[in-house]
């Protein structure tokens, strides 16, 4: 085994020798921060990778990898916190010691201060064994690093690299056997490391198809579909009564919004979309009037926006539609009515003299609409024209007492 | 009462609303005036206050009109005859408008006022037998002073100041006292203060603008606090007369200034605002010499004399102890000298930490301006702080005061200058002596006698912690955290000169503080420290960071020569080294052969020459990662470096002096795990 890894070693010297003229400032070591698409406001999280492009080395072993805003945002840095997600790294925390840190004063009275700034310090075992391994070229995760607010206050996303790179960051790598006079097995070397960057694609806030449709029982449902958000908090809907025959809008009330409704969250920032409802069962709403709804987004920073209007009007609960087919017919016809909203209904069949042949339906209830009744004409039914009545009973609507159709149908035997 | 004219009213209480002409007037009730009163007579009142507008108007050449001294609201004085304003235990106070008519004169006794709450509109003349007669502007709002006016003295007590107006042309013949607030004066709205008279500032008081002077100003600073001075000081060399500085933190010269009469110090004045600003203050009086009531009264900066006197006398500059006398054949081409001092200033050139703590520079010019380098023989007299314990004052820095003598610098060093007398020491805290047969001018020192042409020493080390790719890198000194004095930390401690050490600012490529030891044996024996810079290519170099490391006091021989550093291991060389005037032109480099080190390759890291490629060979370096400067690297030095990450600033945590702690701190400290230094203690 130890031949081995002296052979092994030999040929990266050599290596890395040839290699020497033309890859003197290529990196060692890369490593990469991929900013996630923030999805709450007081979180933003970063995935670390590292990836070896070098034959010089191949276990890690420790770094301080460093992370700043630009001066010109205001930031309350005292009430930032950094911590690895759990589970997300690859390193065996038993021997690596993983060191969040916030720094916005000095870190001792008297000390100097340069920067603002968040990072971590990760510090590793003594020895080559226990060094986490990094294949060559491929790509290892170091871990989920989240950047969080302590009091809720949304956190920026326009993280970078401190700079300059060679004072706030350092990664290094572990030595596998001696290298005299130089270096001794075990040594911690540091690494000519590249700091990649992969800032948040912040896509646009595209907001579709906002509609509203009247369900029934004074009951509107609204409807939208988002293809893409930006910091979405959440929505916020806002209800005006448009009185009969006007272009005025009244009475303006906000009717729901993401913090008390579940459904109206946002997804925060996503590349995909989703489609949203929410039902204005709200019964103070009056027959006969429209009204309007405005859709509103509210971002991370509590800022709003405007994505559109839509109106509809809450109708009488009557019957609005009421045909047979076929007519005249020899033994069965389909009955078609339209229910504006619920109604106790009753439909029967008259002949020509006014008496009452069959009763299809007696003050059911029945919800808004649209309906096919069979009518089959009994046996002892002669020739002729009867008159289907359709009463309907309002179950919710105290400006109409009833509403009646009468279908006038043609048995012909 | 000789005018049958004249209409005399007695008041028991009476309202006056309308414009009312009255001749005399005695009023043992009160008078309301919501209008305007004139009054062209004598007139007594009983209240202390009287409103609306008052106008003493009375206009005859053979009488006097006197007036009583109240709170006015708005008064006025015109007519030619004479207002006596003679009440000397109360002020005449004008609340919202004082005004005086031209061709009116005011006679106001010594020892009382008026006093202008408002606007203050002065046409007329104060006492024009007299030099004395207060107007005091003392308003808690901007007021307005105006007119073409004669005033004797005139004050300004009023913290929001007051503005000249309506193009001003009043004169202030006797004093301006600008005890508080600005006076705001410009071109269009100007004054003049006359022949002979006083301005007379503090700290709190000024003025916006240059007045037009007359001849003979004096300037007088008094007051609590230092001031800085403005347009008060005229620019016109010929105008200042006596400059006085009684103000408790002195006076900073903004501007250079001439006095021809009286220059009184009981206080500093400073003639070099800031560094790149190097004002003179002359003083061209032949007879007199500048006079000092107060042991910190002081020139800081510089004075020149321009007129020097020929009988034999001194002549005093900066101080009361820093003087020229001329010897028997008189200054010779001297026309014109300049003495420039900065106390508590160690002297720029080479070696000059082993001096006085003062730098003094003379210069001499003859009466074609040229400058004159070599003199008749003169006295040379000198004086500087020696406050033993003070540090933050002291500038003898614990020399030996007998050993101390006059200095000059040349291109090849310091050389004693003329005879020396042995200084003296005063309880006022100043020490003092002179130097005769002195032949020459320029940049002079107070050192030890002897030091003059100490042994030079010159040595090459590298740090490992800062070294990168082929030199060691100046982080500390680019970020401005190198600091001007070593701290009292080991190794800076070990040398007694520590505190007196003060280079400002760092040299250029300055990598850190070390401490360069001589032993004349490895253990025991003799020990010498001098503190020293090391620059970015292994140089060791002396504080001005560019000449070989000067030894001053150290006698030639054979030493082990050590060097310390504050999170390196320390290392001394293997077998002595002579060090005397023929080698010290050999430079001692401990980077290249271990063996010359004692404890050989392992008392040294090695590094490659060029980073962490390979190839390129070898250096050798002081080993890095001694945190706590206790001689070992160990679990301790790593203990603190992992409470330290991100620390910033000048700190031994950090090992590779980038300025702050890292992993890459640690690393260096990790990789030299268990390693000792050999230089014991």
């Amino acid at each position: 085994m130890k031949a081995i890894r002296t052979v092994g070693i030999g040929v990266l010297w050599w290596s890395t020798v040839l290699l020497h003229g033309t890859m003197a400032q290529q990196p060692e070591a890369i490593v990469t921060a991929v900013i996630l698409p923030q999805q709450v406001p007081d979180t933003l999280e970063l995935e670390l990778f590292v990836q070896r492009p070098s034959l010089r080395w191949e276990r890690w072993i420790n770094g301080t990898l460093c992370f700043t805003l630009p001066d010109t945002l205001p930031i309350q840095w005292q009430r930032l916190g950094v911590r690895l997600v759990p589970g997300t790294t690859v390193l065996d925390t038993s021997v690596y010691r993983i060191e969040p840190f916030v720094v916005w004063e000095p870190i001792r009275p008297g000390a100097a201060f340069t920067r603002p700034r968040v990072g971590l310090t990760v510090l590793g075992p003594e020895s080559f064994q226990q060094a986490q391994l990094v294949p060559w070229d491929t790509l290892i995760r170091l871990g989920r690093v989240q950047i969080f607010s302590l009091d809720g206050s949304p956190v920026l996303y326009q993280w970078s690299w401190a700079q300059p790179l060679s004072y706030y960051q350092a990664f290094a790598f572990k030595q596998l056997a001696d290298e005299l006079p130089w270096e001794r097995a075990d040594d911690n070397l540091e690494l000519r490391t590249e700091y990649r960057l992969q800032p948040m694609r912040v896509p646009a806030q595209a907001i579709v198809n906002f509609r509203a449709v009247y369900v029934g029982d004074r009951t509107v449902a609204l409807r939208w579909e988002s293809r893409s958000e930006a910091f979405n908090r959440g929505f916020t809907l806002v209800r005006w009564w448009k009185p009969f025959n006007t272009e005025e809008l009244r009475d303006s009330a906000m009717i729901a919004d993401w913090q008390s409704v579940a459904a109206l969250r946002g997804l925060g920032t996503s590349d995909t979309g989703r489609a949203y409802e929410f039902l204005d069962a709200d019964r103070s709403k009056l027959r006969g009037e429209e009204y309007c709804y405005d859709l509103w987004s509210t971002d991370f920073l509590g800022q709003s926006r405007y994505h559109g209007r839509v109106c509809v009007a809450v109708p009488h609960s009557v019957i609005s539609f009421a045909q047979v087919e076929p007519n005249p017919f020899s033994d069965r016809t389909t009955l078609r009515y339209v229910l504006e909203d619920r109604v106790l209904l009753s439909i029967k069949v008259y002949d020509l003299k006014g008496k009452e042949v069959q009763t299809l339906m007696e003050r059911r209830e029945m919800p808004r609409g649209s309906y096919t009744l069979e009518w089959r004409t009994p046996a002892y039914a002669s020739q002729g024209l009867y008159d289907i009545v359709l009463i309907a009973y309002p179950v919710d609507d105290p400006t109409v007492e009833l509403s009646r159709a009468v279908v006038k149908a043609q048995l012909v035997r | 009462m000789r005018c049958c004219s004249v209409l005399m009213l007695v008041m028991l209480g009476a309202a006056i609303a309308v414009p009312a002409a009255i001749g005399q007037l005695r009023s043992d009730g009160v008078v309301y005036n919501y209008g305007r009163l004139v009054i062209k007579g004598n007139a007594q009142f009983r209240q202390d206050t009287l409103g609306g507008t008052v106008v003493y108007a009375w206009d005859r050449t053979d009488v006097n009109q006197y007036i009583p001294h109240l709170v006015y609201e708005d008064v006025r004085f015109t007519g030619r005859t004479r207002k006596m304003l003679l009440d000397s235990l109360r002020a005449l106070v004008a609340l919202r408008r004082l005004e005086t008519d031209t061709g009116t004169t005011l006679r106001l006794v010594r020892q009382s006022a008026i006093v202008a709450r408002g606007e203050a509109r002065h046409q007329g003349i104060i006492n024009p037998e007299f030099l004395f007669g207060r107007v005091v502007l003392q308003g808690e709002q901007a007021q307005g002073v105006s007119g073409r006016g004669l005033f004797r003295e005139l004050e300004l007590d009023n913290p929001a100041g007051a503005d000249v107006r309506e193009g001003g042309g009043f004169t202030v013949s006797t004093l301006l006292e600008l005890k508080r607030g600005i006076l705001r004066n410009d071109a269009q709205n100007n004054f003049r203060i006359g022949d002979s008279a006083w301005i007379l500032r503090t700290p709190e008081g000024g003025l916006a603008a240059a007045p037009e002077f007359g001849r003979g100003i004096g300037v007088r600073y008094v007051g609590t606090g230092q001031i800085r001075s403005g347009p008060e000081l005229p620019e016109d060399s010929t105008k200042l007369r006596a400059l006085v500085v009684e103000n408790s933190g002195g006076l900073v010269l903004e501007r250079s200034v001439t006095v021809s009469d009286s220059l009184v110090l009981a206080a500093p004045i400073w003639t070099e605002p800031d560094s790149s600003r190097r004002n003179v203050l002359t003083y061209s009086s032949e007879l007199g010499d500048p006079v000092f009531l107060h042991p910190d009264a002081e020139i800081i900066g510089t004075l020149r004399r321009t007129r020097l006197r020929n009988d034999g006398r001194p002549v005093v500059f900066n101080n009361p102890y820093t003087y020229l006398q001329p010897g028997s054949e008189g200054w010779g081409r001297l026309a014109q000298v300049s003495v420039r001092v900065l106390p508590r200033t160690q002297p720029w050139h080479p070696q000059g930490e082993r001096k006085v703590a003062r730098v003094l520079q003379i210069l001499g010019w003859d009466a074609t301006g040229a400058l004159v380098q070599q003199t008749p023989e003169l006295r040379i007299g000198y004086g500087w702080r020696h406050l033993p314990g003070d540090v933050s004052r002291d500038e003898t820095r614990g020399l030996p005061l007998p050993a101390l003598e006059l200095q000059r610098w040349t291109d090849e060093g310091w050389f004693t200058a003329g005879q020396s007398v042995a200084p003296q020491a005063e309880s006022s805290g100043w020490a003092y002596a002179y130097a005769d047969k002195v032949f020459g001018l320029g940049d002079f020192a107070i050192g030890v006698r002897g030091d003059a042409r100490a042994l030079e020493l010159r040595l090459v080390a590298l740090l490992e912690g800062p070294y990168r790719n082929g030199s060691m890198v100046d982080d500390l000194r680019q970020r401005g955290w190198i600091p001007e004095t070593p701290p009292d930390i080991y190794p800076y401690n070990l040398d007694p000169m520590r505190p007196y050490i003060r280079v400002s600012p760092i040299p250029d490529s300055v990598v850190d503080w070390v401490v360069v030891e001589l032993r004349t044996l490895l253990s025991g024996g003799e020990r010498y420290y001098r503190t020293a810079f090391l620059l970015r290519d292994g140089r060791i170099v002396d504080l001005d960071g560019k000449t070989p490391l000067m030894l001053p006091g150290v006698q030639s021989g054979s030493y082990y020569v050590a060097i310390h550093h504050r999170n390196h291991l320390a290392i001394i060389t293997a077998e002595p080294v002579r060090i005397s005037p023929e080698t010290q032109q050999q430079i001692l480099a401990m980077t290249q052969d271990p063996s010359r080190i004692l404890g050989g390759a392992g008392a040294l890291r090695a590094l490659r020459r060029n980073g962490n490629g390979n190839g390129g060979g070898t250096v050798w370096a002081m080993i890095g990662g001694d945190v706590n400067g206790d001689g070992q690297v160990d679990e301790a030095d790593l203990e603190l470096l992992r409470r330290w990450q991100q620390l910033e600033g000048y700190d031994n945590a950090d090992v590779d002096l980038s300025g702050i702690v890292t992993t890459r701190d640690f690393n260096v400290t990790w990789n030299n795990r268990g390693k000792r230094s050999v230089v014991g203690r």
